[in-house]
């Protein structure tokens, strides 16, 4: 840590990552190699974990000489109408996480779902998606699902069918019920309310229990304290000029994070000189603090005393007189921030929001509805409104309790656990594990043999949602009815289907259950019309419910403390603070590679959790990168590696649940499998009381050393060295504060959405005004040749930040002439990317990309064809414990000019006459010279046999996976996208296979391609519309649009080289009393 | 020291030598060149399918239209083996579609066991594909057939095979030769699926080509991404 005071004294120091700061041996050697040591060699021995990129399988040349292999056409004995065999069709479906339902729209190929994406028509989240989404079509062919019913004779499992369980639960359900109990997770599928409500009515007896890992208790229970009901806040941030995340990650794994995200972007139109300002006060790094306009990191069990402070602070200036609502400069900079927040808040009275995190205490939560109360924000036209809690039955960990204390007791004889894995996730100081034992018929449904399967009597195989009828109602209420894209693969149920059984004793279809209960809902949908237009729509049209009149919150108040405004350097007790994460959410995507893999967006670790602690932390406790800590608390402890996270509040440490399954299956981990286990439980330490936030932890270092797979140094982009990265970046990812760029564009006349017409503009003042006597065409020839004698006019660029000046000079090689129309060109807008990843994933989902296993990544290895760069600035509040940090979406920027292009021995990549960078995968030899010569590193190498392609190459090891289980895998797979095969180089192409699909689908209609028609994977999950995509020729495209605004530049522009994507510069809008970048760290570092 | 001559009797090797390896290069490509080169490789590939059905006596003489059976051609990437329903019209042995009894050609025929078992099973034929292009390549038929190219210029003259045979090469040089002089190769549209149309006596299929790509801004591409993604 030596080398972090040289850093905090100097302003505009941006930096990838603390091992680049120290310039430790291990940066160096990612920075200097283009392929770090062992890159080409094959891993030794065999691990499951890693299974998937060693699957080769064997192609013996046929016996039919050297042709390719004789295939089989199957066509259908009757074509349903309207099929068209090898052309993909979408359908409408949903998706549902504990009680919120995401509308999707999946994409089918040839009967089976290839892609998922969010329903376009749900217009309350747009069209976005979440990771999980993205990645929930690669669960369903998981090989690793359970694929039978079965029941224990003894020891051994014995398969049975659906019928068997009817008629086992007909001998349990006698009389009443009694001594049944049913565990489900919460859901607000109406249908299964329904099943569940009937059930009850005729079984009194039976106990309902609703549990998840995640719930949002606090926010209820402060709910209920604040208006005394249970109501869940909705949050429209387009209409908030204020925001205050207080440790909650609102742009990040919040249930409404789609909608939230939409309307953040939209309240952010900063080309119409339009930005809301973000404060975000929490103690562990998140999306949401990245995008922060201001961000002070607080431990979260100092967080109750700051929002007091906060309430006492904006009632102090709602009483006093408007004209006096200053921020005193000379204030403590905690004190300070605070004032400018409350000073903020109170400025913008009705446009206005506090969000306080899941987390925080109920009564925390109290406290934020008084302050929206009392600054007007509530109200069904206001940023904030309530809905109605669809999934709330209670409090869920006493639900968990009471199940446990009801297991103890003996008096339940059956438990059916519906969905849910309590032996991994309950509150460890119930010790369910022994409490399900004592329960003597234990009955699991769910879609894997998971550790509470393990230790049951009997296990029924849930059907995927992509599998069942179901329905769900999304954040707003609306009711989304969910089809199945495929008949079950393992003949599996789900799990209002189960229900049914229970409560009826018949095997039921799930929908005819969900049509029940939408017929049940509203006459109307008896007709078969109707009903067929629900299920095509995915969505009961006007089915959202309407804002809750709330009541004027109860009185109360919140303990005062001061613990927050010490910044906990000196504390000797450490907090730690149990997040959702981003990859397995609670665990239940735990045998997800793509999840798995995907950097978490802050920390960029792979296929671990860590315990996150502030730098300067470490710095005290002398902790290093990749050592494992004990965290003790309540004299239960666990060993974590320790990752050390810029903006990670001193004293606090963060660790992601979801992790240290032990009956995941081959990727998440698995002990009968003998497979690596992804991370490590934090069971032991998560008690009740502390279920979010622990105190009084204890951090010890042990010495011993774990690797952690962080790609965040990977594909360095350092083209002058070590020395010159810091003056780079900001090269890379311009931003400025919202003040300047207004001040920029007034004093150059320049119109945002513009940078052609600031340019016209600009000249004419420039020479008195003449310039309009032109006629139009004579000034576009000007424009198109700026560089003779007109430079000494040129006296300011038209672009901002204004980086121009550097770059001159003109290319020497005027590169390749291209096609005037189809000019493909992308833009990704750095001002509203919030980091979510869900581009990554869909890009991964969409080409085919394989998952290559921790030790690949750890090799730099990793195949994402977009990955999302961070850079830390430590010019900010303190330093590297709470930097700046920028996001950039990085991807291959189809140079006209590319320089991969031209040291390709045998032209496998080489340009179409419509400006993209092919890449002909069957000609790749691999010498990898073009990977070498990219300058935004974005080439991607198959080491190994990583997809399953049909290769000569037969690993002795390939045997591991079946056959059958292979070709399940292979079924996620995009057809319109070569599968690449071990020693083939490929990258980001733009989604062509989309681009030539529209292209051929306008020319047989005899049809222009629309000028937003073709839309990339990344850009159809982005849920702020960052990205766009289009024809450069098209003046109608949206992405003309953005390459035209003046934020937008290009990337290492001097290479001139053509690149055919731009990037908008972010705008930050901090508090003018709490500056974040002084005024000129916008311009370039001399 | 003395400089390393080659004796003399070497020199009786060199010109063994030389033809040695001309010869085994030459013997060496040979090889190669029959067992990889796409027209020693594809050409002539006619396998045994599980229906002896005559392309020559439904399309030739009976003359149905190729698109009565492969009606996806003018839709999307793939022609489509129809479905054995298509057969069941004609061939429907006494199955009742939509209240009306189907013909009943060849009732009895063993030939059409298949079919008939098909179309009661439930269980597709499995027909074995002849023209195969890789993995890699996307060919879109409805690209080409709606843009004048004749299923003659592919798959030959179908109407004179009883089994389908593969006539041309369909190679990477084979395709990038059409689509960097496509001229001859178009035809009106109306007659894309008749495959012995001749162009009118004395005009040049090259002039009318060319007039009807203009007409239809037809500019096939020779990007890698037109056939490669």
């Amino acid at each position: 840590m030596s080398s972090i005071n040289k850093l905090t004294n100097t302003k505009k120091t941006y930096y990838r990552s603390l091992n680049e700061v120290e310039n430790t041996p291990e940066f160096q050697e990612h920075a200097q190699r283009e392929f770090p040591v062992g890159a080409s060699e094959l891993p030794e021995g065999f691990s499951r974990r890693r299974w998937m990129q060693l699957m080769g399988a064997s192609l013996a040349l046929t016996a039919a000489g050297c042709r390719y292999e004789e295939e089989i056409i199957a066509p259908f004995v009757k074509r349903p109408t309207d099929r068209i065999p090898g052309l993909s069709k979408k359908y409408a479906s949903a998706y549902e996480i504990d009680g919120v339902g995401y509308p999707l729209l999946v994409t089918s190929y040839d009967g089976r779902p290839i892609k998922v994406d969010g329903n376009p028509d749900f217009a309350f989240n747009g069209g976005g998606s979440t990771p999980f989404m993205q990645a929930c079509v690669l669960d369903l062919y998981d090989p690793d699902r359970s694929r039978s019913c079965w029941s224990m004779d003894g020891t051994t499992p014995v398969e049975k069918s659906f019928e068997d369980f009817k008629s086992a639960v007909a001998g349990l359900l006698v009389g009443d019920g009694k001594g049944v109990a049913i565990l489900a997770r919460p859901s607000s599928s109406p249908t299964r309310a329904a099943l569940k409500a009937e059930l009850l009515a005729k079984y009194a007896g039976i106990q309902w229990f609703e549990y998840s890992s995640l719930n949002r208790d606090n926010e209820y229970a402060g709910a209920n304290a604040a208006f005394q009901q249970v109501v869940r806040p909705l949050y429209d941030l387009s209409k908030a000029k204020t925001i205050v995340a207080i440790d909650a990650d609102l742009l990040g794994d919040h249930p409404n994070f789609l909608a939230q995200a939409k309307g953040w972007a939209a309240g952010r139109d900063v080309d119409h000189m339009v930005c809301s300002r973000l404060f975000a006060i929490e103690s562990q790094m998140s999306t949401t603090g990245i995008s922060a306009d201001n961000r002070l990191p607080v431990k979260s069990s100092a967080i109750p005393g700051l929002v007091a402070a906060l309430e006492a602070e904006v009632a102090k200036r709602l009483a006093g007189d408007a004209t006096a609502n200053t921020v005193d400069s000379a204030l403590p900079a905690r004190e300070k921030f605070l004032a400018a927040v409350a000073q903020d808040l109170v400025a913008n009275k009705g446009a206005g929001v506090v969000a306080v995190g899941a987390n925080q205490s109920a009564e925390v939560h109290a406290a934020a509805h008084r302050i929206n109360a009392a600054l007007g924000n509530i109200g069904a036209e206001k940023p904030v409104s309530f809905l109605p809690a669809f999934e709330y039955t209670g409090s869920q960990l006493e639900s968990i309790s009471k199940l446990a204390d009801a297991l103890n007791s003996g008096s339940v004889e059956t438990l059916i656990v519906l969905d849910s894995n309590p032996v991994y996730d309950a509150p460890a100081e119930l010790k369910f594990a022994d409490a399900f034992a004592k329960a003597k018929n234990r009955i699991h449904v769910g879609l894997y043999v998971d550790e509470t399967a393990l230790k049951s009597t009997w296990h029924v195989n849930l059907a995927h949602s992509l599998e069942a009828w179901n329905d769900t109602r999304a954040y707003n209420g609306t009711w989304c009815v969910a089809q199945p894209l495929i008949d079950p693969i393992f003949g599996a149920h789900s799990v209002i289907e189960v229900l049914a059984v229970l409560s009826r004793g018949e095997i039921r279809s799930g929908r005819e259950l969900v049509r029940e209960t939408v017929a049940a809902g509203n006459e109307a949908y008896k007709d078969d019309e109707a009903w067929h237009v629900v299920v095509h729509d995915g969505l009961v049209a006007n089915s959202q419910s309407q804002p809750v009149e709330v009541s004027a919150p109860a009185a109360g108040t919140l303990a005062p403390s001061d613990t927050w405004k010490s910044d906990g350097e000196d504390s000797t007790e450490f907090e730690v603070v149990f997040t959702a994460s981003p990859s397995t959410y609670d665990g239940r995507f735990a045998n997800n590679g793509w999840l798995q893999e995907s950097p978490n967006p802050v920390t960029k670790v792979t296929w671990d959790n860590a315990a996150l602690v502030a730098p300067s932390t470490a710095k005290k406790l002398k902790l290093t990168q990749n050592v494992k800590v004990q965290i003790t608390v309540g004299g239960n402890s666990i060993e974590v590696p320790v990752h050390i996270q810029p903006g990670q509040a001193k004293g606090s440490i963060g660790v992601n649940i979801g992790y240290g399954r032990t009956a995941a299956g081959v990727v998440g981990g698995s002990t009968s499998l003998e497979a690596d286990v992804a991370g490590v439980d934090i069971a032991p330490i998560r008690s009740k009381a502390g279920w979010y936030v622990a105190t009084g932890a204890e951090l010890k270092s042990t010495g011993e050393r774990y690797e952690l797979a962080v790609t965040q140094d990977h594909h360095a982009i350092d083209d002058l060295g070590l020395k010159e990265i810091t003056s780079r970046i900001p090269m890379l990812v311009r931003e400025g504060t919202f003040e300047d760029f207004k001040h920029y564009v007034e004093e150059h006349h320049l119109n945002p959405l513009s940078q052609s017409a600031s340019h016209d503009h600009a000249h004419d003042e420039a020479a008195g005004g003449h310039g309009e006597d032109k006629p139009a065409s004579e000034k576009s020839a000007e424009n198109a040749e700026p560089a003779k004698g007109k430079a000494k006019e040129e006296h300011h660029s038209t672009q901002w930040p204004a980086y121009h000046a550097h770059f001159k000079n003109q290319s020497l090689n005027p590169g390749p002439a291209f096609s005037e129309t189809n000019k493909w060109g992308m833009s990704i807008d750095l001002h509203k990317c919030i980091g979510c990843t869900s581009c990554s994933v869909a890009c991964q989902s969409e080409n085919n990309i394989p998952f290559v296993g921790k030790d690949q990544v750890a090799r730099s290895r990793e195949m994402h064809w977009l990955r999302i760069d961070r850079y830390y600035n430590g010019a900010s509040l303190d330093g590297f414990d709470n930097p700046v940090t920028v996001l950039q979406p990085m991807t291959c920027q189809q140079c006209e000019n590319a320089p991969c292009e031209q040291v390709c021995p045998v032209a496998a990549t080489v340009h179409s006459h419509e400006g993209l960078n092919d890449m002909a995968y069957n000609r790749c030899i691999g010498t990898r010279y073009c990977a070498n010569n990219c300058p935004y590193k974005v080439r991607r190498f198959n080491y190994l046999n990583f997809s399953e392609a049909v290769t000569f190459i037969k690993y002795p090891w390939a045997d591991k996976l079946t056959a059958a289980n292979r070709q399940l895998r292979n079924l996620v797979m995009n057809p319109d996208v070569t599968i690449r095969s071990r020693g083939v180089m490929e990258k980001c192409t733009y989604c062509v296979q989309r681009i030539q699909n529209t292209k051929i689908k306008a020319r047989i209609e005899n049809r222009p391609i629309g000028a937003n028609e073709i839309r990339t994977a990344c850009q159809d999950a982005c849920p702020t519309g960052a990205i766009k995509f289009g024809d450069l020729s098209n003046k109608e495209a949206e992405v003309t649009k953005e390459h035209d605004k003046v934020r937008a530049y290009i990337v290492l522009d001097e290479l001139h080289l053509g690149q055919r994507t731009r990037y908008l510069a972010r705008v930050r809008n901090p508090h003018p009393s709490l500056p974040l970048l002084d005024a000129k760290s916008a311009a370039p570092a001399h | 020291m003395q400089d390393f001559h080659f004796p003399a009797w070497v020199n009786k090797f060199t010109l063994l030598l030389i033809f040695g390896f001309l010869g085994g290069g030459g013997y060496l490509a040979a090889c190669a060149y029959v067992a990889i080169h796409p027209t020693q490789v594809n050409v002539g590939h006619a396998p045994q399918q599980p229906v002896p059905f005559s392309h020559r006596i439904h399309a030739g003489q009976l003359k149905l239209d190729c698109k009565y059976c492969h009606n996806t051609v003018d839709k999307w990437a793939r022609a489509s083996v129809p479905p054995t329903a298509t057969c069941g019209n004609c061939h429907g042995a006494d199955l009742v579609k939509k209240g009306a009894t189907l013909a009943n050609v060849h009732g009895a025929s063993p030939r059409l066991e298949p079919v008939r078992e098909s179309l009661k099973s439930n269980k597709s034929v499995e027909w074995i594909r002849v023209h195969d292009v890789p993995d890699f390549v996307y060919f879109n038929h409805a690209a080409h057939v709606t843009r004048g190219v004749s299923c003659v210029s592919c798959h030959g003259r179908v109407d004179k095979m009883d089994v389908v045979k593969q006539e041309k090469s369909l190679s990477m040089k084979f395709c990038l030769d059409c689509h960097r002089n496509p001229d001859p190769h178009i035809r009106p549209l109306e007659f894309v699926t008749k495959l012995d149309w001749t162009p009118p006596e004395g005009e040049d299929p090259a002039v009318i080509g060319k007039k009807i790509r203009e007409e239809l801004n037809i500019n096939p591409a020779v990007n890698c991404s037109t056939c490669h993604r």
